[in-house]
């Protein structure tokens, strides 16, 4: 599976179907690329990207529950 | 949304998963089964000291009374775990209805179908709430 789906797949859990458009926003906010073109390398720019994105909605337990999820697919 | 917003945390946390179907399966074959046991009872056991000190009509009263009492706890019991959290969860969605997102919180804890349907609607408040501050964040 590729680094999206994944990461889609993780954001999924909490944000459900806006997953992708949050993906979709941070990727290209916070890299300038496409999260087709994302690597590894990405992952901790992303998630501090995604945890500043989703805190303020949902909270800074979720925003720093999907940050950690992440980063944990970077292992 | 801090609470009970990560749902695949809360479902990961529970082991038992009772269904509400088996807890009504096994409450209907409860209440079948009391007044045979207590039949059952009478025939085997030494009841006879009982029936001759306080009267078999006093006996039959008694045992009424016991069946009656124990079938009218453990319906309450069980219909008040099966509806209130859907209580709660039809005050919330009329709440986010109306288009108040900040008290959209579901805190159901149970772990059969209806706290399933809690998170998945939590999934989904969380999402109409990302969209929402989207939808802003764009429009400024």
């Amino acid at each position: 599976m590729a680094l999206n789906e994944r990461l889609t797949a993780v954001l999924r859990e909490d944000l459900g179907p806006s997953a992708g458009i949050v993906l979709l926003k941070c990727t290209k906010k916070s890299l300038g690329k496409s999260p087709a073109d994302l690597t590894p390398a990405d992952l901790p720019a992303l998630a501090e990207a995604c945890h500043r994105a989703v805190g303020p909605a949902l909270g800074e337990n979720v925003a720093a529950r999907i940050r950690q999820d992440i980063l944990a697919l970077k292992a | 949304m801090d609470g009970m917003a990560r749902t695949g945390t809360a479902e990961r946390s529970l082991t038992l998963q009772i269904p509400i179907f088996y807890k009504l399966f096994v409450s209907m074959l409860f209440v079948a089964v009391i007044p045979i046991a207590l039949i059952g009872l009478m025939a085997a056991g030494d009841t006879g000291g009982i029936v001759s000190s306080i009267g078999l009509p006093a006996t039959i009263f008694l045992l009424t009374l016991v069946t009656l009492s124990i079938v009218v706890m453990w319906s309450f019991f069980l219909a008040s775990s099966i509806t209130s959290p859907i209580t709660q969860l039809s005050e919330v969605a009329r709440s986010v209805s109306m288009g108040d997102l900040k008290n959209s919180e579901v805190h159901v804890m149970t772990n059969d179908e209806i706290g399933d349907l809690a998170s998945s609607f939590n999934r989904m408040i969380n999402s109409y709430k990302i969209l929402d501050a989207l939808s802003r964040e764009e429009g400024e």
